[in-house]
């Protein structure tokens, strides 16, 4: 191994520091210290001459390891180590560290403790800089094709958006048609045109681009080149990583042939049997060879397995003109090869037959805002006419019910949000069409927070449509008149009403599509609490997941309007594009590395990884070992604070490296206080300590900082080997409880020092000398407060005393 | 050519350690043949000026059992390093403090009061404890000092191989002689043992490792095939190091850790427990294991990061 040669920059922040740090004590300690070569002082290194004195260090003075004390040290560090890297130095050899923040300015009022910190903070960094190793540059390939999984709104948005920009794209769709929960609403708010339009491919829209959306029929989607359309087929299993997926699909068997079928509807004339048609709420029947609407894609029948003869019958099979139909067809297993992969599943009415006291499924009038909307879908069961199901008759009298499964403990928690728009919508269809029926919605609150929302609750009260705010409490029904009794206490009235009305119509709250939860397993990403899939991040990554090359759009997330899907589709597709572009994957090898030797197959950190970056691979006949994806592996290494051999490390943060770091920042002191030592993590919790020093908030020198990658590294003898070294107390500064960036770190270590707190009491210190701090970038205050308090609290405790034995 | 000499001392120990090496059944036999048994008090009636006599680094292997409980100990420790040119610390007392290393928990002066006078049985009404100087006719007598704490053998002296476990496994002995006499000695530091923990060589299936629950051996219905991690039993497995064959676990028994920790952890307890605070559902989990220390650290507190209770 070539010699060590550090060279250590000391930025004075244009002279602002020299008032607190003595630079002249701290360059002669640097100096002293073996191995550091070069010791330099100026104003500022991560640009202009500052940086070139780097670069010449680097190259005519061979110095091998870099420490560069800057202010803001994200931001220079990004330019020193892009210099370096061009001189010549692995990224990892250069450390930037943050004295002014972290250091100077915190400690303002105590020159001298603080030139003293100011020193432990950089023998640390030579101690680490003397052990780390170098990171390389690791490329994937990424194919340019995806996969786009649901074929309603946001995923034919998504899949139309890559086919234009040149990906080869498959859309699948578990059912016959495409269209999905959308096609079935018949009209959307705000716009009120039909569910079926859609945006029209590029090559559609060269020059006129107000005709850019077309029905769905008419849009030429099939017709996309790269564009492949898989309906009545799902995804049955996904092998290889982001960039290069290995997609397993089952296509049931339509029985139709679609290259042959025309459409003609001669197999649906001769069909004998006839069932209820569940797209159209039951309320007409369907032949068991059918299309469900003339104008969806794909224009080919289908046969439902359930209720067909097959060859007992088989008339369709002899007045097929074209002999398309096949009753032989079998279920068709392919696969397919894609980079990435957008979930766009939807979400699907609740089935609100668990709440007893509405009936559905008992009294026929009873039915949901979906199966409405094809009442009022003039391709629907009644052209358009609104009937009592029960009888045929024309209801005269409705009642809206809101909240229906949702906003309820007994059944959702949320808010569907879309529910009251769907209910005002459809109230409006009516009032316009039959201003003669009597319209009545039972809200508890009426929501309406889109643009241009309001005016559909303004526009329903000018058509006397009547709000009454209340939860109806049970529905009844009078044989004799057949009519509905609708219980509801008015709550701005004060009253109970009975309401009499021929249709209730449910305003059901909207939940996650079937197979969510089986989707997500084979996907391997997260749902939430109420079972949707999860996004990465709600503000900044809408329509990612943790999983790279997993993108999520539309409802599959959560209840959305059509322009929420539609936005979310054309963001999917662009993070896809982003993922996929450059058809390489290129990233640092900063990751987390399994020891083979050591691994004893524990199988504990393929649990905690939350990125799924670990496997457990088979090595010889009786060895399993763990290794890690470097491709899946973001770094945050939870998996080293799990492993309870020891056995896996990061590369860019060696344990030893903490371990040096954490006796070297506790050897020097310079104060009387009880010394604390503070790891924090890269994201929320070091920015809260970054912006302590910013905000001039005041701490005293005995709270000594650590930065590690994600609090979810630490171990508990990370915590027992500081106190060993000489901290009296331990702090752990992270992100807030649900804010981690690496999902679940924070909540690791918080199970962690739970865990540490129990050995502490054993060993006979006080618990409290190990604590979890939660905090965010403006809460630099909150910081300085939290290590005052520590502070005060280690003092009252008074100062440990190991025996001079051990 | 000249046989090896090869001693065999306990110090702070039980004597398991001593049935172990006899466990090795007729290989003994070789192994006697091979060698030169210079020390072996179990055995030999030797007296320590036979062993101050020795010329320093005449014994070849030095396989040294027991903790270091009291100065009589450390003394051995020391002449024995001194006169051996490899010193292997034997059994998991020697290794990593064992069961005896519990007492750090407390100190000489609470021990003694326990001992002495505390016990039911004990009746001593003018509180008499042994004393480190007595006069016997005379003659002034001298007991070893009783230390405030145990510690592992590599914490007085210099120790070139490990072979942990309480006793320690058959097989990894056999190796370990065989290793030896053949000269092929692994670098300084290593153990005899495999540098995987108890879950390499343990049968059991693993399952979700979703832990809500810790619970008693008995509180459980084995399934004897299961993880006992995975039915919320405790089990040190995952951070014992193997060697044993897992063999407690193969007669439905969880590991209690006797290998003491892997070849890169620092305290096994700490170990254990950060691996299942990880998966555990709830962060209270762990509090519902009794007696943390005597469950996580039962065979190595000594060696352990804080080593023991810290005093007032």
């Amino acid at each position: 191994m070539e010699n060590l040669k550090i060279g250590v920059f000391l930025s004075d922040c244009g002279k602002v520091l020299t008032k607190i740090l003595d630079f002249d004590n701290i360059i002669s300690f640097l100096k002293e210290i073996p191995d550091v070569t070069v010791v330099e002082r100026g104003t500022e290194f991560w640009k202009g001459s500052g940086l070139q004195t780097i670069v010449k260090t680097i190259k005519e003075q061979k110095a091998n390891r870099i420490i560069v004390a800057e202010s803001l040290p994200k931001l220079s560090e990004i330019k020193i180590v892009e210099a370096a890297e061009a001189a010549g130095l692995n990224q990892n050899f250069v450390q930037v560290i943050d004295l002014k923040n972290h250091c100077a300015w915190p400690h303002r009022n105590v020159p001298k403790e603080a030139t003293e910190k100011a020193k432990a903070m950089l023998l640390a960094s030579v101690e680490r800089a003397k052990i780390l190793e170098p990171i390389h540059k690791l490329e994937f390939p990424a194919l340019k094709s995806v996969l786009v999984i649901g074929g309603g709104i946001s995923g034919i948005q998504a899949a139309e958006d890559l086919a234009d920009l040149g990906f080869e794209v498959h859309l699948i769709e578990k059912a016959p048609f495409l269209g999905g929960i959308a096609a079935r609403a018949g009209r959307f708010f705000p716009t009120d045109d039909c569910a079926a339009c859609i945006q029209s491919p590029t090559s559609d829209v060269k020059t006129i681009t107000h005709t850019s959306r077309k029905c769905i029929y008419r849009s030429g989607i099939a017709a996309i080149s790269g564009l492949k359309i898989h309906t009545n087929s799902q995804v049955i299993k996904v092998e290889g990583q982001p960039g290069n997926y290995r997609i397993t699909l089952e296509k049931k068997p339509r029985y139709v042939n679609e290259t042959k079928c025309i459409s003609c509807n001669l197999c649906s004339e001769v069909c004998p049997i006839e069932v209820p048609d569940e797209y159209n709420a039951n309320l007409m029947n369907r032949k068991a060879i059918y299309a469900i609407v003339p104008n969806i894609y794909p224009p080919t029948y289908v046969i439902d397995e359930q209720s067909c003869k097959f060859h007992e019958c088989e008339k369709c099979v002899q007045v097929c003109p074209t002999k398309a139909v096949e009753l032989d067809q079998k279920p068709e297993i392919s696969t397919i090869n894609v980079g990435a992969i957008i979930v766009a599943t939807g979400f699907k009415e609740y089935d609100p037959s668990v709440i007893k006291e509405y009936h559905y499924g008992e009294y026929h009038d009873v039915i949901t805002n979906l199966e409405l909307a094809r009442m009022l879908d003039a391709f629907g069961p009644t052209g358009g006419r609104i009937i009592r199901p029960s009888d045929g008759k024309p209801a005269r009298r409705i009642v809206f019910v809101q909240c229906v499964g949702s906003r309820d403990k007994r059944w959702n928690d949320y808010c569907s949000s879309i529910c009251c728009m769907i209910s005002l919508k459809h109230a409006i269809m009516i009032k316009t069409v039959f201003p003669e029926i009597d319209v009545s919605i039972c809200y508890i609150d009426i929501r309406t927070t889109g643009r241009e929302h309001e005016e559909y609750y303004e526009k329903a009260r000018e058509l006397g449509v009547k709000f009454i705010k209340g939860r109806p409490t049970e529905i009844s029904h009078d044989p004799e008149s057949n009519v509905l009794i609708v219980d509801v206490e008015d709550s701005l009235l004060r009253r109970f009403l009975e309401l009499e009305t021929d249709l209730v119509i449910l305003a059901t709250a909207m939940v996650p599509s079937e197979d969510t939860q089986t989707l997500a397993e084979i996907l391997k990403i997260d749902i939430d609490k109420d079972g949707f899939f999860k996004e990465y991040n709600a503000k900044l990554r809408p329509t990612e997941t943790k999983m790279r090359g997993i993108f999520l759009c539309g409802g599959a997330t959560f209840p959305k309007d059509a322009p929420s899907s539609s936005l979310q589709a054309h963001s999917a597709a662009l993070k896809a594009v982003k993922f996929l572009n450059t058809g390489k994957i290129v990233k640092d090898q900063r990751t987390a590395v399994v020891n083979e030797e050591y691994c004893g197959d524990c199988e504990f950190c393929p649990v905690s990884c939350p990125y799924n970056a670990i496997e457990l691979v088979k090595i010889d006949e009786k060895h399993v070992v763990a290794k890690v994806s470097d491709l899946l592996c973001e770094g945050c290494g939870i998996c080293i604070g799990t492993c309870p051999l020891n056995a896996i490390d990061l590369r860019h943060f060696k344990q030893s490296e903490l371990l040096s770091q954490t006796k070297a920042i506790l050897s020097i002191n310079g104060q009387d206080k009880p010394l604390i030592l503070a790891f924090c993590c890269s994201e929320c919790g070091g920015a809260s300590v970054d912006s302590a020093g910013m905000t001039m908030s005041n701490y005293p020198t005995n709270v000594r900082i650590v930065k590690v990658p994600c609090t979810g590294y630490l171990r508990i003898e990370h915590f027992l080997t500081a106190i060993k070294n000489g901290a009296q107390g331990v702090m752990v500064v992270g992100c807030m409880s649900d804010g981690c960036h690496h999902e679940e770190g924070i909540k690791m270590v918080e199970k962690r020092i739970d865990a540490a707190k129990t050995l502490l009491k054993e060993y006979g210190i006080e618990p409290e000398r190990v604590e979890l701090f939660n905090t965010i970038f403006v809460e630099g205050d909150k910081f300085a407060e939290a290590a005052c308090a520590m502070t005060g609290r280690l003092e009252k405790l008074g100062p440990l005393r190991f025996s001079k034995e051990v | 050519m000249q046989k090896p000499k090869l001693a065999l001392y306990w110090s702070a120990s039980c004597g398991g350690c001593e049935i172990a090496v006899l466990d090795v059944n007729e290989k003994i036999l070789d192994v006697a043949a091979a060698v030169d048994i210079v020390f072996w008090p179990v055995a030999l009636d030797t007296k320590y000026k036979n062993i101050q006599a020795m010329p320093d680094k005449s014994i070849d292997f030095c396989f040294f059992n027991g903790a270091i409980r009291n100065s009589e100990n450390e003394k051995m420790a020391k002449l024995l390093r001194q006169k051996s040119k490899i010193l292997i610390a034997f059994g998991s007392c020697a290794c990593d403090g064992c069961v005896v290393g519990l007492a750090n928990l407390w100190n000489k002066e609470s021990i003694f009061k326990r001992v002495y006078i505390e016990t039911p049985s004990t009746i001593n009404p003018a509180s008499i404890f042994p004393q480190n100087k007595v006069k016997v006719n005379d003659k002034e007598l001298e007991l070893p000092v009783f230390y405030d704490t145990v510690k592992p053998l590599s914490h007085v002296v210099d120790v070139d191989y490990f072979i942990s476990g309480c006793p320690p496994p058959v097989a990894c002995i056999a190796n370990a002689f065989e290793i030896i006499l053949n000269n092929k000695l692994p670098p300084k530091g290593s153990s005899f043992l495999p540098n995987k923990s108890v879950c390499d060589e343990c049968p059991r299936e693993k399952k979700d490792r979703k832990i809500s629950n810790i619970k008693r051996i008995y509180e459980i219905e084995d399934d004897k095939i299961t993880c006992f991690w995975d039915q919320g039993v405790v089990c040190m497995g995952p951070a014992t190091r193997a060697g044993c064959g897992a063999q407690c676990l193969k007669v439905n028994v969880p590991c209690t850790g006797c290998g003491g920790p892997g070849p890169q952890s620092s305290d096994q307890g700490a170990a254990m427990l950060n691996a299942v605070a990880s998966v555990a559902a709830d962060p209270k989990v762990l509090s519902q294991a009794a007696d943390p220390v005597g469950t996580f650290y039962k065979y190595s507190l000594a060696n352990s990061i804080l080593r023991r209770k810290i005093k007032e």
